[in-house]
């Protein structure tokens, strides 16, 4: 195990550098840079746009500007916002816990939803409920989660002039006004993941369910119940864990739509608005942090299956 | 003078207005709350809620009234104003509640002027010679040479009086607790993505003002469902929503809300196509004027202003009183509707001249912004090029050249386009959108226009404190960039933006100028 983990650690390392030297240079690739929107209201006066792109290091060579990154970085140190001035390190604390929360908050729903309806369309199928819940499962997959997240907001405003809670109430502050605040774009990521989650599951059910130590379990006398639960259920959990990492990572990573739409002030709205000003800074410092949350979330996963299923954590050790 | 006048009276007489309450709005938050730092849309409206300027703009014009300068004498190159006694800054630390002094204003100008390039607003102050302060109440501002925008100017959001010791403690006036003003609210929060909450200063120096206990700002999408949610107070309506209506007021009602709107809050942005001269396709005049000829102006202006819109050169709604007068855009080559086909027809002539012809179209991209947006954004683009196409008989064949944000400005400043369609802000005085478009060194020359002899009447402009003389060079000014000899952009006009406000709040002021919003109160 602890092989595997070194060699994991060298992996991700590997991956950690690549993503440093692809978000630097690529965010520089873009066309226009923040001093052309600094000055977007007013034109700059003569000189004036040169004088800010020096003062802010931007008119160095780009090997030169790596290099200072790299410094910065070798200091723990993720610089600052361009556009802001404060310190990134700052800038991600406050925003990770909103971005996380929704995260959370979908994926405990999607599980709440998504595995008792995968395991009931196993056991039930080829029945109407089967029927019925593929039906919407591949609706919730198919329908884009933006539109529907649009729709929440601007449906009931027209038809009932309500809209679910904008913005953000951290958790600490008042744990059931942020649940609240949360709620709808968490339900909205839910459409989607449960869906996800329930059609995977029920291909894996489906699988083990005709495996012969199934058939040996009912021999054995052992409950409907308890051969779902104990043999099926633990065995086609492993593709499904997968496709939960696969997923959380893209809540994480696609939180920029649904932050967006629900003025949810985290990473995802904090990129975005980040590459409109081209503030190459908190660009590379949101990507970078993002991609120790991918790295370690992978890790988790490949870890869990040695607990979900014994034969990989022999065939590890 | 153009005025605004709400379509149902929102009063503010003393005996009807209430105490407390709140009023929300919806607006993209900007990264800092320093405004000497940034541009000034997005920070716009919570400065002008936190601080007062010198001056202020009148409720009804662009143009300046005392605002914590009581009065002001203005003589040669010389503005001396005298400032209101009684002033004092926000109860917050460092400055505590401590009176306002005319240093305050020194230290503020001085340091939006400031040669660090970080001050972006420093151009347009480049006029202003020293800025004195002779004793506690008194503010002496030097120009180079007398010029007669100065005050308008300074009635800009940006130009907010400083406590040094707000600096010396902070550094800069970046956060909600550097931004401490002399103004009616007080910044309780802020955050870059999320919105500001501003909570009533009890000890406003303006006697029983202001009326609100709270103002809020929050960083929405969707602001028309956010309205018709009544999760915000005060909105602008959307143009995409009002085709088939004929009054702001009956989309209103159409729409089942109680409420009131603005309709002729003034818009001081115009909409054209500007075209770089300096590029192969318009570098000859006569094409350039041949597009002025050809190009049907109304699809785009409607599309953009679908109620109230008027043709204008260079200005837009906000100058009106420096506008040409609309009679005169009737006979005008390539703007009067009676008189299409013979401007049509002497455009492909002009272009045949040029070597243009139906066996030798002409093409070149349009450009703008990617977004669906009915001023600027990808719909504009698409409309022109329609329009280009169908009018010319297919002799000119434009594309559309649609980029992000950030690749549009960048192309922008390097002039690297051969046509922009675009709706661009046009300042606070018509001095300074004429200034900034047109002058060779203008900041938003993005047409490469350049004439001495222009220059010369700008300048000449700028230094006539006669009203009526000032708006007589304007005019001239118009007249002359739109000849066949100097064209360099093909503008369509404008129309008012207007706001629509629920009825439980009353007293908006015209122009949505935050700082009047101690006259604002919640029924």
């Amino acid at each position: 195990m602890l092989q595997y983990l070194v060699g994991r650690a060298v992996v991700s390392s590997i991956s950690l550098v690549l993503v440093v030297v692809i978000v630097f240079v690529a965010v520089r690739l873009m066309p226009g840079d923040i001093v052309d929107q600094f000055f977007q209201d007013t034109g700059a006066r003569p000189g004036q746009a040169e004088a800010l792109r020096e003062k802010l290091g931007l008119s160095d060579p780009i090997a030169v500007q790596f290099a200072r990154y790299l410094g910065e970085l070798a200091r723990g140190d993720l610089g600052e916002s361009l556009a802001s001035g404060r310190e990134l390190s700052t800038v991600i604390r406050d925003r990770t816990p909103v971005t996380f929360q929704l995260a959370m908050m979908t994926l405990i729903f999607s599980l709440a939803v998504g595995l008792p309806l995968g395991v009931l369309s196993a056991v039930m199928r080829g029945s109407w409920l089967d029927y019925l819940l593929r039906t919407i499962a591949i609706g919730g997959i198919s329908i884009p989660f933006f539109w529907i997240a649009v729709l929440t907001i601007s449906l009931p405003a027209y038809y009932w002039r309500w809209t679910p809670p904008i913005g953000h109430v951290p958790l600490q502050e008042d744990p059931l006004a942020s649940i609240q605040h949360m709620l709808a774009p968490a339900l909205v990521g839910t459409v989607f993941l449960a869906g996800s989650i329930m059609r995977m599951l029920r291909a894996t059910m489906l699988e083990v369910l005709r495996l012969d130590y199934m058939r040996t379990a009912a021999a054995k006398g052992l409950s409907r119940a308890t051969q779902i639960r104990r043999h099926a259920l633990r065995n086609a959990l492993i593709p499904v864990v997968t496709l939960i990492g696969i997923r959380f990572i893209f809540l994480l990573s696609g939180s920029v739509v649904l932050e967006s739409i629900y003025a949810l002030p985290g990473l995802g709205q904090l990129s975005l608005d980040a590459l409109s000003r081209r503030d190459y800074q908190v660009v590379q410092a949101v990507t970078l942090f993002m991609a120790v949350i991918i790295i370690m979330t992978n890790l988790v996963v490949d870890i869990s299956y040695s607990f979900i299923d014994p034969r990989i954590r022999h065939s590890r050790a | 003078m153009a005025t605004a006048t709400p379509t149902q009276a929102a009063t503010t007489a003393e005996d009807e207005a209430k105490r407390g309450g709140k009023m929300s709005w919806a607006q993209n938050t900007t990264a800092h709350l320093d405004i000497h730092q940034d541009s000034i849309s997005g920070a716009q409206q919570i400065i002008g809620a936190t601080y007062n300027r010198l001056v202020r703009y009148r409720p009804d014009a662009q143009l300046p009234e005392p605002d914590v300068a009581q009065s002001w004498e203005q003589a040669g190159t010389d503005v001396v104003f005298k400032l209101h006694e009684g002033v004092k800054w926000q109860n917050k630390p460092p400055v505590n509640g401590r009176d306002f002094k005319a240093s305050d204003v020194v230290f503020g100008l001085e340091r939006a002027r400031s040669d660090d390039p970080s001050f972006i607003h420093s151009g347009d102050l480049a006029v202003v010679d020293t800025i004195e302060a002779p004793d506690d109440a008194t503010v002496r501002l030097t120009t180079k040479y007398p010029t007669a925008i100065i005050l308008t100017m300074l009635a800009g959001y940006q130009w907010i009086p400083v406590a040094p010791e707000v600096i010396d403690q902070f550094g800069d006036i970046k956060s909600p607790e550097a931004t401490i003003g002399t103004g009616p609210f007080i910044v309780e929060s802020f955050a870059p993505d999320f919105g500001a909450k501003l909570v009533r200063n009890p000890d406003y120096w303006r006697e029983g003002l202001p009326y609100l206990d709270e103002l809020e700002q929050l960083d929405v999408e969707d602001h028309w469902s956010q309205f018709r949610a009544g999760n915000i107070d005060i909105v602008l309506v959307p143009a995409e929503l009002l085709p088939g209506h004929d009054s702001f007021a009956g989309f209103l009602e159409s729409e089942g809300i109680d409420g009131y709107v603005y309709s002729e809050v003034m818009a001081a942005s115009a909409h054209g196509h500007f075209m770089n001269t300096q590029d192969e396709a318009f570098a000859d005049a006569r094409v350039r004027w041949a597009i002025n000829l050809i190009m049907d102006r109304l699809p785009n202006r409607t599309y953009g202003w679908p109620i109230g819109a008027k043709p204008s050169i260079a200005l837009g709604m906000g100058h009106l009183a420096f506008h040409l007068p609309d009679a005169e855009f009737e006979d005008m080559p390539g703007f009067g509707q009676g008189r299409r086909e013979q401007d049509v027809a002497e455009g492909l002539k002009m272009l045949a001249a040029a070597g243009i012809d139906g066996d030798n179209p002409m093409e070149w991209q349009i450009m703008g912004w990617s977004v669906p947006q009915t001023l600027v954004g990808i719909d504009q683009l698409q409309i022109a090029v329609d329009m280009y196409k169908d009018v010319s008989g297919n002799v000119l064949q434009p594309s559309e050249l649609a980029l992000e944000w950030g690749a549009w400005k960048q192309a922008e400043a390097l002039h690297e386009f051969q046509m922009i369609s675009a709706a661009y802000s046009m300042g606070v005085d018509a001095h300074d959108a004429m200034q900034k478009m047109y002058h060779s060194e203008g900041g938003r020359n993005f047409s490469q226009y350049a004439n001495p002899d222009f220059d010369r009447m700008l300048a000449a402009e700028e230094t006539t404190f006669d009203i009526e003389e000032r708006i007589s060079l304007m005019q001239d000014m118009q007249r002359f960039i739109n000849t066949p000899e100097e064209i360099a952009n093909a503008w369509t006009g404008s129309g008012p933006f207007s706001y629509a406000a629920l009825s439980r709040i009353q007293g908006i002021p015209m122009l949505w100028d935050s700082g009047r919003v101690d006259q604002v109160y919640a029924q």
